[in-house]
């Protein structure tokens, strides 16, 4: 079950825990916070329709990292709220704040970093505009940001 | 003298970040960790603003501050401004907090130098 909507400066995805997703304890488990900053991370690029552009080019993770706070359990619905940062010409960050709905327990924050490469992953390319305007309403200042990522 | 802030929050890491940021910018600070424990501290303190999370476990932020208001009524203490800040907010709780008409009603994650601005222009009114 997936959700996802822009609102205020944040994209929000939501995704609520099924019992596949967790392990003997019962709880989510680590691997699948990963799974969801790049499901959130394809909500948000599937408003970027240019078929033409993995012809040309590909955006790289160039670094990801997770800070974990809390468990979550089958059924709890995750907010991943998503934030841009650091938006330049080739390269971006997406910052991921993951929060229980209702409770809005912190549950994890994540960071992922993103460059746009050409097909062989060679040469630095220009993020495309249509990309960057999916971009733009949701960025912020890392730095003066509530919460460390 | 400094201004008084009652901090409510019972998340503690934003609790410790606001906590800091606020005395770094010259304000004295209770933090509480629960709506009780700022009922407890509004019944015996004056404060100059009060800065509350919406959703905390038992006794959610929007009550908080309706008692705490309810004592300040009933007390010689002058009204006092309110901050509400909140991960996420249903359409009922956005209802109910616009009724409230607080100072000032933030989304986490806020943008800090938002949230002093808040606290600034909260202070002066």
């Amino acid at each position: 079950m997936e959700y996802f909507a822009y609102s205020q400066k944040e994209f929000v995805y939501k995704y609520v825990v099924m019992l596949s997703d967790t392990d003997q304890f019962k709880h989510m488990s680590f691997a699948n916070y990963l799974k969801l900053m790049f499901l959130a991370t394809d909500a948000i690029l599937q408003g970027f329709t240019d078929v033409t552009f993995l012809s040309q080019k590909r955006i790289r993770l160039a670094h990801s990292r997770m800070k974990f706070k809390r468990q979550s359990v089958a059924g709890d619905s995750i907010l991943v709220k998503v934030n841009s940062s650091n938006l330049g010409k080739n390269s971006f960050t997406l910052l991921y704040t993951f929060l229980t709905e209702g409770s809005a327990d912190l549950v994890a924050l994540g960071r992922q970093a993103f460059e746009c490469v050409g097909l062989v992953g060679k040469t630095s390319e220009e993020i495309p505009q249509p990309m960057r305007s999916l971009l733009d309403p949701i960025a912020v200042k890392e730095e003066h940001l509530l919460y460390s990522y | 003298m400094k201004k008084k802030i009652l901090l409510i929050d019972d998340e503690e890491i934003v609790l410790k970040s606001i906590a800091k940021l606020l005395i770094r910018e010259g304000y004295e600070v209770i933090a509480c960790r629960s709506g009780t424990e700022a009922i407890d501290q509004a019944k015996s303190e004056a404060v100059d603003l009060i800065v509350c999370d919406v959703r905390m476990p038992q006794l959610n932020g929007i009550e908080t501050v309706r008692r705490i208001r309810d004592l300040i009524k009933s007390s010689t203490k002058k009204p006092t401004p309110e901050i509400l800040i909140t991960g996420y907010a249903d359409q009922m709780a956005n209802r109910e907090i616009e009724s409230l008409q607080v100072a000032e009603y933030l989304y986490k994650p806020f943008d800090l130098r938002d949230f002093l601005g808040a606290v600034k222009k909260a202070l002066k009114t």
